[in-house]
């Protein structure tokens, strides 16, 4: 009795995963998933972390060297922003290079895309 | 068997309609940059201009790939190019007069089968592929390159959030031109090639070419000069509407919309999945707004575009059919002559209305009133100090 519904359920998840496959398969030959799930993911880590990576580098670029004098508040208690993007911070600016370098290695890659897929 | 005289006329269409390509989808990828201020406008289409001719020849990996696989080819004739390429033009013109992004792609092939079920009934149309590789990812592309803007824009705000808004614009002015570049040298190797394609299936449907055979290097110079000039000609009133309409827009989140645009495009022609620049390009600004706290999204000016996606392929595809009835009807060179003329009177009647409402490299980026003609138009405001 036990050994005959241990078969029955094997039969069924036999069934249940062919069943999949084939409709795996249908659902393919109408939205080819393979693809877009690629796109999906290298898309997010280019798409948005290409540009994220780009503002880790502004950050770091626009770090103040550490001499350098705190801007002293006014009167009505605001902080006087510099708009200068480079703060003069070595590290910073190591940082800075490092990520401004991949980000212009990832466009290279693009475009490398384009040319070799003809 | 060919009929050289339509063949002609055909190339000629199809060289106008990759002009109308160009302009239309212009601000696909330099309406953010414009609306940021990141360029000048009549930089920014000189510059897109330049890049989609490198583009053009970059890939030249050319085929009849734009019916293959929706039409049955070997039933196409030259009237039913020439038919579908009228639908073509007379709905992207129609949606730029409008200012609606809308997709020069699906404006095509829309034209292309709507001349094809006139043409030979609906079993000419191969529905599935139609579905699978036009209609679905039409769908799901603006989603997924929104997401990936949101995602972009909202990390771009959350990692700069210690710099200064000035630094923090200026910088990313530089990084979201360098993106724009990208999406604009995408555009011109997706773009450019859909009309090589159709050029060259009206040379093999006429016998001028064997089957397979590659589109020659005067249809690639040709329509590579198209859509650069067409580009550069600029289609502000759809750049109005892209930069200025639905979100107004800051340099990160054009840098994040433009990179996701670039992103998704190019990867989708690496994997072998076709969809529209234009649909990518405005998910991704829509992403954009919505990845920004605090940002207005103009919902209904993204749902009167959404409203025209929809329209395009039978909308297009009615003008084709309509214009391959005519034709057929007259019969022969004629016929095809009869088309052009009221395709001309279309386009001519269209650009006129335009002009009245004008919108150009001066006021594109003219404060969103509702509409995409600035309302300063009619009644001009003094210039605020």
């Amino acid at each position: 009795m036990d050994r005959l519904g241990r078969a029955q359920r094997r039969a069924r998840a036999r069934a249940r995963c062919r069943l999949r496959d084939e409709g795996k398969q249908y659902v393919n030959s109408w939205i080819d998933l393979d693809a877009l799930w690629k796109i999906a993911v290298v898309g997010l880590l280019a798409g948005a972390g290409l540009p994220a990576l780009f503002a880790v580098g502004l950050r770091a670029l626009s770090r103040p060297s550490r001499g350098a004098a705190v801007p002293a508040a006014a009167a009505d208690g605001s902080v006087a922003e510099s708009d200068h993007i480079y703060g003069g911070n070595p590290a910073g600016m190591a940082i800075a290079v490092f990520c401004f370098a991949v980000v212009l290695a990832a466009i290279g890659t693009g475009i490398y895309f384009i040319v070799s897929a003809s | 068997m060919g009929n050289d005289a339509v063949l002609v006329l055909v190339v000629v269409t199809a060289l106008a309609f990759d002009f109308t390509n160009g302009f239309h989808d212009t601000g696909n990828a330099m309406a953010t940059s414009i609306a940021t201020g990141a360029l000048p406008p009549r930089i920014a289409v000189a510059l897109s201009g330049v890049l989609n001719l490198v583009g053009a020849f970059l890939s030249l990996s050319v085929a009849a790939t734009i019916a293959s696989g929706l039409v049955q080819t070997n039933l196409v004739t030259l009237t039913v190019v020439f038919a579908g390429l009228a639908g073509g033009i007379t709905w992207n013109l129609l949606t730029w007069f409008f200012g609606i992004p809308s997709s020069s792609s699906h404006a095509l092939i829309g034209g292309v089968i709507g001349s094809m079920i006139a043409a030979a009934g609906g079993h000419g149309v191969l529905w599935k592929g139609l579905f699978a590789k036009v209609i679905i990812p039409a769908g799901l592309s603006p989603v997924i390159a929104g997401v990936i803007a949101a995602v972009g824009t909202w990390l771009v705000y959350r990692f700069t959030r210690s710099i200064s808004a000035g630094a923090r614009n200026q910088g990313f002015r530089v990084g979201q031109i360098g993106s724009a570049c990208m999406v604009s040298l995408a555009h011109g190797t997706n773009d450019a090639q859909k009309t090589m394609g159709i050029i060259t299936l009206a040379l093999i449907a006429n016998g001028t070419l064997h089957d397979n055979a590659n589109a020659p290097f005067w249809v690639i110079l040709a329509c590579a000069l198209a859509i650069s000039i067409g580009t550069y000609a600029g289609g502000w009133r759809v750049i109005r509407t892209l930069g200025k309409g639905l979100v107004e827009i800051e340099s990160p989140q054009g840098m994040a919309a433009e990179s996701s645009s670039a992103a998704v495009i190019l990867l989708s022609s690496h994997f072998g999945y076709s969809l529209s620049t234009t649909h990518v390009a405005t998910g991704s600004i829509l992403g954009s707004g919505v990845g920004k706290p605090g940002a207005d999204v103009r919902w209904h000016v993204a749902g009167r575009m959404a409203t025209a996606w929809l329209v395009t392929l039978p909308s297009a595809g009615l003008v084709g059919a309509g214009a391959y009835y005519l034709a057929h009807g007259i019969g022969g060179t004629g016929g095809v002559i009869v088309d052009l003329v009221i395709l001309i009177v279309v386009a001519g009647t269209i650009y006129l209305r335009s002009r009245k409402t004008s919108v150009s490299h001066k006021n594109v980026n003219s404060a969103w009133t509702g509409s995409v003609a600035p309302s300063d138009e009619p009644e001009p405001e003094p210039v605020a100090a």
